[in-house]
């Protein structure tokens, strides 16, 4: 019963990212791709039923939910040496096959023609935990699957299982290069305004950023979708490793959000990783000490959101730390202490705020060249930069009235297009609240828009 | 007439040599056929008589086996055995001068002086060393004192006496030594010896003395810095104080003063060492260990014997004697105890359970039986309490052998809870939570490093972990409830339980930060290092010892106006989540004016708190209390606050 968690991988892009997840935490509990225990860790202390269950034959099945509109990705699943690990109950792809055709609304509708499957098999991983803590789904928010079908998901979920968490990990599109997906903004908007109102926490992925990363980092000319992959599966196996091993604290999703999330809508988390693979001669040479770490998780480079952290006035509203490997806690208040003296990081003035430190161990199956390794979970209210260039680039299509026949064939999209206003009043407001969030009169401002709204 | 004086310097005294009302043995005066000179002569040797009849009476009186108001004591008894083994020369020289006197008729009292002159120094000096014992009523050791100082004279011969009169002595002491030494007895019906038996009472008395003072202070909301300090500072070492509290202790009055303190406490070491290493003994399932000292007995033994017949106490030899036994003991100790017994993992063990290092046990403990427990216990508590933490321990997928020698108890007396708020009900003050106590079974031998007091102060932190993680699990609850307004387009961060919720569970968090990090990880890497880094083990008892006060102090568990603000923050989160868990959305005029407050006070007490903690570290005193205002106010939230 040890507060479970079901992940929900949806669209092309959610079922990538969390086909490496698997392959990363099963490395990492030293579960081989066919689910069985490799002879080695049967002595593990590690928490495998937080993501994983044992079926009768001892096998270690994912709780994972694979859902795709269309075939490509799932089949290449289903052909790797991972086909055996998951339930093949648990793996749906839609009988026509036809795909989203990168169009939320297609995405939207086909979760709504779809719901009762979908919902059976997610009823059934529920009732196959005792005390489920939340979700977890992966997809990005451009395309269309991972977008539409994904946002009709989080409605559901939301009225399904009340009280249960949800946490995202949403892939956002690359601002640096044209997309094939012309209708990216759309579908951008129209999950956003989901996110903000059916999730408890989106770890936001920026491919902008993870593209930088693999260029200027990691010196990857044109990095593959795997090879980006990769670094979200290591950030999304790195946020649960409190959660995978015996510790004093942050053992539940819960305890690691909570704190990071101060008022229900802001809560769009940015991440930073550190190190990155080419540090390793850079990191084999010097002495890697907390403070190291965690001196450069707040550097701009070391994140994976292309945001502007270090320009006033935007602030930290809250930060996670997650230090993996073996060190010294005593460092720990060393480290705070000059962070704070050399102000590197910038934090509200409407509240408590601090850096949270949680040490934990490494998975010991995985050999490394990093002695520690860590990451950043942070509130940082410059993240509506992102919503920002998203309603601009919405605003842009939308005065050209471009491409707007895909969705007017759509349902909700039929007799007029308030859903698509609606979101941008969502997406906007979500953008004031974290403009005023910088301010030390957020509480105040809050106070007005509250009465103003009760006046209306 | 020469007969006469033989006798009187013999003890006896007849009719020419008289004692006067001073008890001085005098020639009577004007005898017709001594000359003036000779009566002179004589009076100076009937000094010796006087002092030898002096100590005659005392022997007799001192050394009889019957035991009365003046015989108390081995050392004062074997003091005037030796006084009386050292005046054989002189009764001796009686002889001597007896035969003489038989074969040589005109033998004049000058050869009585002649061959007695040296005693004519020699008694005084030890009438001298007598006075000062039966003077200021010296006993037991101190007379080793008296006759090694008495030892430190320029005089030769008369040191050459004290010397050996010490020697027979100091048989006593060194057979009081090696039953303490090598077998661990105390055997000193008299009390005489430099290591006692502790009085219970001496310590409680103090307590009792100091804790009125405590709860008044507390009263006093507006202290100055210096003051608090003060306070702080007696808590401390108040504490230090208690921890250390053995059974055995060293009596200053009766240690000789040629040893060293630091001998002293190597050879208390040695002996409580062993006896609590013979202590329950038969309990041990490790058959090899029959004696502590095993073969070494013997060696050591001999060591000592050949110390005690050394003519005179030789301070380098001695240390060097017991240091070899207690390195020997330490090393054998610690090889028992931490390799043997494998000291280290069962504490960890004990970190995992007292001090929360199993978070995720906790969590799902807590987590399944939050209300279940929320109510005053019964007659079937126990057992409940009991199998929920075995089901936690299973969920979690800890084996039951490891939660074997843990077992829960309930509190019977009922907590006193002497709230200043209303907040707290009777419910939540009698709660099975809050009477929760950790047991923990504790088997030979780490029963010497784990004592019962030991564990009563980790089940204080227990206590107090217990409930931290209680109020976050609380706070967290309601967080989840208030995430449902996000997709209520309207709904501002502007709600003071929004805002009250943040603040609490931002104390509680970085609280729990504190302690588990800063506090229990910390110490406990530094107790891991010390015990690693040595083979003694005294050490690594102190290291322990060490260990479970600075937990202590840095949760200021011994600092009350500190912990009374962390206490009565505490109880103002749980009404909080109580009230929001009762009224949902629908907040009544009462609720919304309890809702106010508990919003008063807790900004009243994270007040009090961080500005207690600024002004104590402004002090520079404790370090610990600037991490934890290093985190709590990490932004500068609080002390910027006006």
């Amino acid at each position: 019963m040890p507060r479970e968690i079901i992940t929900l991988q949806i669209g092309q892009c959610g079922n990538q990212i969390g086909t490496e997840f698997w392959k990363q935490i099963c490395a990492e509990h030293g579960i081989n791709p066919e689910g069985i225990l490799e002879d080695f860790a049967t002595e593990g202390l590690d928490r495998k039923d937080v993501f994983f269950y044992q079926a009768d034959d001892e096998h270690y099945i994912p709780r994972a939910v694979l859902l795709d509109l269309e075939p490509r990705v799932i089949n290449s699943i289903l052909n790797s040496p991972y086909a055996n690990l998951y339930n093949p109950e648990n793996v749906y792809l839609s009988k026509d096959g036809g795909g989203a055709g990168n169009n939320w609304a297609a995405g939207y509708h086909g979760g709504d023609r779809l719901y009762e499957e979908i919902f059976d098999i997610i009823d059934r991983e529920a009732d196959g935990s005792d005390s489920l803590e939340g979700f977890v789904c992966c997809h990005s928010i451009a395309g269309g699957t991972g977008s539409g079908m994904g946002s009709f998901i989080l409605e559901k979920l939301n009225d399904r299982f009340p009280k249960k968490l949800i946490q995202t990990y949403s892939v956002f599109p690359n601002q640096d290069e044209i997309s094939d997906v012309v209708v990216q903004p759309y579908n951008s908007l129209l999950t956003l305004k989901r996110l903000t109102q059916h999730a408890d926490c989106v770890v936001v992925l920026d491919n902008t950023a993870l593209h930088r990363i693999a260029a200027e980092r990691l010196h990857i000319e044109n990095p593959t979708f795997a090879q980006i992959n990769q670094l979200v599966s290591t950030v999304m196996s790195s946020s649960t490793t409190t959660l995978r091993y015996p510790g004093y604290m942050n053992n539940d999703l819960i305890s690691l959000i909570a704190s990071l999330i101060p008022t229900p809508r802001l809560h769009f988390l940015m991440t930073g990783y550190t190190p990155l693979s080419t540090d390793s001669q850079v990191a084999s040479i010097r002495k890697t000490t907390v403070l190291d770490v965690m001196r450069r998780l707040l550097q701009p480079k070391n994140m994976m959101v292309s945001t502007p952290v270090h320009r006033q006035p935007h602030c930290y509203i809250a930060i996670q730390n997650i230090i993996q490997g073996e060190v010294d806690p005593t460092q720990v208040d060393k480290s705070l202490q000059r962070i704070r003296e050399r102000k590197m990081a910038q934090f509200i003035q409407w509240g408590p705020a601090s850096i949270q430190v949680a040490l934990t161990r490494k998975s010991p199956y995985i050999q490394t060249a990093h002695r520690v390794c860590g990451l950043m979970l942070a509130n940082h209210t410059s993240i509506s930069a992102l919503f920002e260039r998203c309603i601009n680039q919405y605003d842009k299509l939308r005065k050209r009235e471009a491409f707007l026949d895909q969705f007017k064939k759509e349902a909700m999209f039929k007799d007029n297009l308030d859903e698509f206003d609606n979101s941008r009043e969502v997406l906007q407001q979500l953008i004031d609240e974290y403009k005023a969030a910088t301010r030390s009169d957020y509480l105040q401002w809050g106070a007005e828009k509250q009465a103003a709204a009760t006046a209306k | 007439m020469l007969h006469e004086l033989l006798f009187a310097l013999n003890g006896k005294i007849g009719g020419v040599f008289v004692q006067n009302e001073k008890k001085e043995v005098k020639i009577i005066k004007d005898l017709p056929f001594l000359q003036p000179s000779e009566a002179v002569l004589a009076d100076r040797l009937c000094q010796l008589a006087t002092y030898y009849i002096k100590f005659l009476n005392l022997i007799k009186t001192r050394t009889s086996l019957v035991d009365n108001e003046e015989n108390t004591g081995i050392y004062i008894r074997s003091f005037y055995a030796s006084l009386d083994k050292i005046l054989q020369p002189y009764r001796d020289a009686l002889v001597i001068l007896e035969e003489k006197l038989y074969k040589d008729p005109h033998i004049s009292a000058a050869a009585f002086q002649a061959e007695l002159e040296d005693y004519q120094l020699i008694f005084p000096a030890l009438s001298n060393v007598i006075d000062q014992i039966e003077e200021q009523n010296e006993r037991g050791c101190q007379i080793l004192s008296v006759l090694s100082s008495a030892a430190n004279i320029g005089s030769p011969t008369i040191r050459r006496y004290m010397i050996q009169m010490l020697q027979i002595c100091h048989c006593v002491f060194y057979r009081q030594l090696a039953a303490w030494l090598l077998h661990g007895l105390l055997i000193d019906p008299y009390n005489e010896f430099f290591i006692q038996k502790r009085q219970e009472n001496e310590d409680e008395e103090k307590d009792e003395e100091e804790e009125p003072e405590f709860e008044e202070r507390i009263v006093i909301r507006g202290i100055s810095g210096t003051e608090l300090k003060k306070i702080l500072h007696t808590a401390f070492s108040h504490n230090e104080e208690m921890i250390r509290k053995k059974e055995y202790g060293l009596h200053m009055n009766m240690l000789p003063i040629y040893i060293p303190k630091r001998v002293a406490e190597k050879v208390l070491f040695v002996g409580e060492s062993i006896q609590m290493f013979e202590q329950d003994r038969s309990l041990s399932d490790l058959p090899e260990l029959r004696n502590i000292l095993e073969d070494k007995e013997e060696n050591f033994t001999k060591l000592l014997n050949s110390l005690a017949e050394e003519e005179e106490f030789n301070l380098r030899k001695f240390e060097g004697f017991v240091n070899e036994v207690r390195t020997y003991v330490a090393e054998h100790l610690w090889k028992l105890i931490v390799q043997k017994s494998n000291l280290i993992g069962r504490l960890r063990r004990i970190k995992e359970f007292y001090l929360f290092g199993r978070g995720e046990l906790f969590l799902t403990f807590i987590h399944e039986n939050f209300n279940a427990f929320s109510s005053p216990p019964t007659g079937s508590s126990k057992h409940d309490v009991n199998l929920a933490l075995q089901q936690a321990t299973r969920s979690v997928l800890l084996d039951d052998d490891q939660l074997e020698k843990f077992r829960l108890t309930i509190d019977q007396q009922k907590t006193n809870y002497a709230s200043e708020l209303t907040a707290i009900d009777e419910l939540e003050a009698n709660c099975i939570w809050n009477s929760l106590n950790l047991e923990h079974t504790v088997e030979w031998p780490l029963h010497i490093v784990l004592t019962p007091t030991v564990i009563t102060r980790y089940n204080m932190i227990f206590k107090f972990l217990l409930r931290v993680r209680r109020v976050q699990t609380a706070l967290h609850s309601c967080w989840v409830d208030s995430m449902d307004t996000k997709s209520l387009p309207d709904q501002f961060c502007n709600n003071t339980r929004w805002w009250l919720r943040n603040h609490m569970n931002f104390i509680v968090n970085n609280l729990q930060f504190y302690l588990q990090v800063d506090v229990i990880e910390w110490e406990f890497s530094e107790l891991l290092e010390k015990i690693n880094k040595t083979m003694d083990f005294e050490h690594v008892s102190v290291a322990h010892d060490a260990f479970v006060t600075s937990l202590l102090t840095k949760s200021f568990l011994l600092t009350k106006p500190i912990s009374n603000c962390i206490r009565t923050i505490l109880d103002l989160c749980l009404a909080y989540t109580k009230l929001i868990k009762k009224s949902g959305e629908f907040v009544t005029d009462s609720d919304n004016e309890f809702l106010s407050s508990i919003t008063k006070s807790f900004e009243r007490q994270t007040k009090i708190l961080v500005q207690i903690l600024s002004d104590v570290r402004n002090h520079g005193s404790s370090p610990h209390i600037r991490q934890l205002l290093l985190r709590i106010d990490y932004n500068r939230f609080f002390s910027s606050a006006k």
